[in-house]
């Protein structure tokens, strides 16, 4: 089975190599557990080694997105054009009457598209949630399904990005819970968790775990996720 | 610096170039690899000689420079047998790559028995192996020159570069021993031309570019489509082709559609290729498909625009193709359609000579007016006319996908009639309506395989209906089946607008059109029904705007320009609607 690396220091090791080619992910958590930043990595350093890769955008404006990005080192220009930002989120400010256009649609036409002149092997999709809200889902685990199958047929490796509750804690803790609103954790065919956990009395740790990755021999355990020029996913030390 | 190493140097840097060229513009990832092999295996044995004879490498090095041109002229033997006989590689790569395998042997035997580069071309094993396979790639370039019609041109520049390195290695080296002249030992001042004409070769029969890659698996499953054969499919139009692609790719078997022109739709998992106008379109239609039948054992391959091949390649290489396809088929348990639309009936006994499995198809446009004339007699062209009006089709572009307009379109008809017809006549239409539902239905539900059988509505004698007909006659006694016609005429002309105007945005954007659509006539008000040619106008300035705006998001400017291009269609096609309408 072919695999697309993360290029991520240790989550490669974790996923036994890789996320297998045409797989779609799930990568949920809280929010400022860096879902956009690591998706955002698995891109860029994606496309310096010459694959092509597609971030659709549906909340954060591209300059936003880039700012952030830039900030974190990943400068667009250096992917040599292998990197494609669709800011979704400034066409909804630009659309008149956005709330009436059909963005599932609109989803479609651009990720299907887009193929035709650039053929992308990675997608991200920046937010789930977010369409889901644009699109309107009548019947979301109908349409969540839908959505997830016509990905499939796309036949480029996907990573949707799942909005996930902060608890009370100060984290998602994920344990016994759903990792997905409608059930579209079952429909992937893997998931990325990421949480920000409790260390010692003031500290907070980011943290991933693989909880699915069809196909693969993985670690299911929590790691540490590090952003220290780049990210890192270590073992927990207590 | 000498001559000799002068000419060298300038034939390194060529072939530098060329090896990039075809490792950056190939899209046969193995011809690629071999070629990429023996470009700088070609290399390494001119810079071992300009460095041994300009003196910054050591002379003892030159065992190397012997290893790497026994390495060279292997794989030129290689890379000649995979140009020509690419398609079917994958079974007979590893047999190809055996020659390598005395190498390591020789280079072992060399010292002991005093093999060096000056006697390399000498009466012994070391040169006997060289003779081999030079011999070996002149060999086969004749036979395909003398055998085939389709690698004839391609042999020629393979046989061209072949003998230029036979005259450039062995050949000049027994002129400078027989002129007691010093041997450039180590330089095959023929080297860029080989490489020249072993590069044009691939990129002649490169693969079209694909609309999209699908990852490399294997597929067994179920399907209409038996595989390892290709089929040939005898229709007027390919409708039961394409209809076979979308199916088959709808079940998730691999598969390719090869046309002359790029399908306006991107339907998801299926792969299109466009042959470009060339005469070498017949070599690059055989590798496009054997190379993705390859890359998908159990695959489909449909290739709709084979007259298209064999007007610009000529009918004798395309069927050679075909031929050499059918042997691909067989080795991956693959399909290939060749579809027989455009095809004149000379060049289509030809084919049938092939004696490739062969399914005469009917036309669906003929067979849907077959079974509405079972049911309402003479003027079922009427009919279908007022149906292909409405919809803004032309008579031959209807198909199977269009059963359910049909049928739709027959009960709106009858709903009309409702107040006009009454009491048994009215209940007669709606049964006749009824009937011929049913049978269009099961004949839009036919398969390719199924409809091949020959059980064609247009086919069944026209006695069988005869008494069905006479009882449409008593109900209506000729007057409600005019009756009948003057509101499908009146459906017809009502509903045109928002039919064509959802077929242009659908052709333009995809499945994603008519929601874009419904979505312009919500916002004025409307209800697709009460569509009027005004609206049309404000829709075309209204989407051309949205549309607009859709390119200014994308930040690829190739993307942009086909987004604007598909909107300045849209608009264009939207005002044509509405002059002729007018």
């Amino acid at each position: 089975m072919k695999r697309i690396p993360t290029l991520v220091d240790g989550l490669d090791e974790v996923l036994n190599g890789g996320v297998p080619e045409g797989h779609v992910v799930l990568v949920s958590g809280a929010p400022g557990t860096m879902k956009t930043s690591l998706t955002y990595h698995i891109l860029h350093m994606n496309a310096l080694g010459g694959r092509r890769s597609l971030y659709v955008s549906l909340e954060q404006s591209r300059a936003s997105l880039l700012d952030h990005t830039d900030g974190l080192g990943y400068r667009l220009d250096d992917a040599g054009g292998n990197l494609s930002i669709l800011d979704l989120g400034t066409l909804r400010k630009k659309l008149t009457g956005s709330g009436e256009q059909p963005w599932m649609d609109l989803f479609k036409l651009y990720t299907q598209g887009i193929r035709k002149s650039f053929d992308y092997r990675l997608l991200v999709l920046d937010s789930l949630d977010a369409l889901e809200i644009l699109a309107k889902f009548r019947e979301a685990r109908k349409d969540m399904f839908t959505l997830i199958q016509w990905l499939r047929g796309l036949g480029c490796t996907t990573f949707l990005l799942g909005e996930l509750p902060t608890d009370a804690t100060g984290g998602s803790n994920g344990r016994g819970t759903a990792y997905a609103k409608h059930k579209e954790d079952y429909l992937a065919d893997g998931i990325v968790h990421l949480r920000l956990a409790r260390q010692g009395e003031f500290g907070m740790q980011r943290q991933l775990r693989v909880v699915k990755m069809r196909g693969t021999r993985h670690d299911t355990g929590y790691h540490a996720l590090v952003f220290d020029n780049g990210f890192k996913v270590t073992r927990i030390i207590a | 610096m000498t001559p000799a190493t002068i000419t060298t140097a300038v034939g390194i840097l060529v072939g530098a170039w060329l090896v990039a060229l075809v490792v950056l513009r190939g899209r046969r990832r193995w011809l690629r690899a071999t070629y990429a092999a023996c470009g700088l295996a070609f290399l390494v044995m001119g810079v071992g000689f300009v460095g041994i004879e300009e003196g910054f490498l050591d002379p003892a090095r030159e065992d190397i420079v012997l290893g790497t041109m026994l390495l060279a002229y292997a794989l030129t033997a290689i890379l000649v047998v995979g140009l020509i006989h690419g398609e079917t590689l994958p079974r007979g790569r590893a047999a190809g790559f055996l020659l390598l395998a005395p190498i390591p042997f020789l280079a072992y035997l060399a010292p002991s028995e005093g093999w060096t580069m000056q006697t390399a071309y000498e009466g012994n094993l070391l040169g006997g192996y060289l003779v081999l396979c030079l011999g070996l790639a002149l060999a086969e370039t004749v036979y395909a020159r003398l055998t085939s019609r389709l690698y004839a041109a391609q042999s020629f520049w393979l046989s061209l570069g072949v003998v230029a390195l036979i005259v450039g290695g062995p050949i000049y080296t027994y002129e400078l021993q027989a002129l007691a002249l010093p041997i450039t030992a180590g330089a095959n001042f023929a080297t860029p031309l080989a490489l020249a004409a072993f590069a044009l070769v691939t990129l002649q029969a490169d693969p079209v570019p694909a609309s999209t890659r699908l990852a490399r698996s294997r597929w067994s499953g179920p399907s209409a489509l038996r595989g390892g054969e290709p089929i040939v499919f005898e229709e007027t139009r390919p409708k039961y082709a394409v209809r076979a692609a979308t199916m088959e790719a709808a079940r998730g078997r691999p598969t390719m559609v090869i046309a002359r022109t790029s399908p306006p739709l991107t339907t998801s998992g299926l792969v299109t290729g466009t042959i470009l106008p060339n005469r070498h379109a017949a070599l690059r239609l055989l590798t496009t498909a054997s190379e993705f039948l390859a890359d998908h054992p159990g695959g489909l391959v449909v290739l709709t625009g084979f007259a298209d091949v064999v007007a610009m390649s000529g009918r004798l290489r395309t069927f050679e193709a075909a031929i050499r396809l059918k042997h691909v088929c067989k080795d991956t348990r693959s399909t290939a359609v060749f579809s027989t639309s455009r095809l004149s009936d000379s060049e289509r006994r030809s084919l049938k000579d092939l004696r490739l499995t062969w399914w005469s198809l009917p036309d669906p446009a003929r067979e849907i007016e077959a079974i509405l004339s079972q049911s309402f007699g003479s003027g079922a062209p009427h009919l279908l006319e007022a149906f292909c009006r409405a919809h803004g089709l032309r008579h031959e572009d209807v198909s199977t996908d269009h059963v359910p307009a049909v049928i739709a379109f027959l009960q709106r008809t009858v709903a009309e009639l409702t107040g006009a017809v009454e009491g048994g006549a009215g209940h007669g239409l709606k049964v006749q309506v009824e009937a011929a539902s049913s049978v269009l239905r099961a004949f839009a539900d036919q398969d390719a395989s199924e409809a091949s059988r020959g059980r064609w509505p247009s086919r069944r004698p026209a006695e069988a209906d005869r008494e069905l007909l006479v009882t449409a006659a008593e109900y209506w006694k000729g007057k409600e089946m005019e009756e009948l016609f003057a509101a499908a005429d009146a459906v017809g002309d009502r509903e045109p607008l928002y039919e064509k105007a959802r077929a242009v945005f659908v052709e333009e954007l995809g499945d994603a059109g008519e929601g874009v659509l419904r979505t312009q006539i919500a916002r004025l008000g409307k209800k697709p029904e009460d569509l009027e040619k005004g609206d049309i106008v404000r829709i075309a300035d209204r989407a051309s705007v949205d549309l607009a705006t859709l390119a200014d998001v994308v930040d690829l400017p190739k993307e942009k320009d086909r987004l604007q291009r598909q909107v300045d269609e849209i608009r264009l096609r939207l005002e044509r609607i509405v002059r002729e309408d007018a």
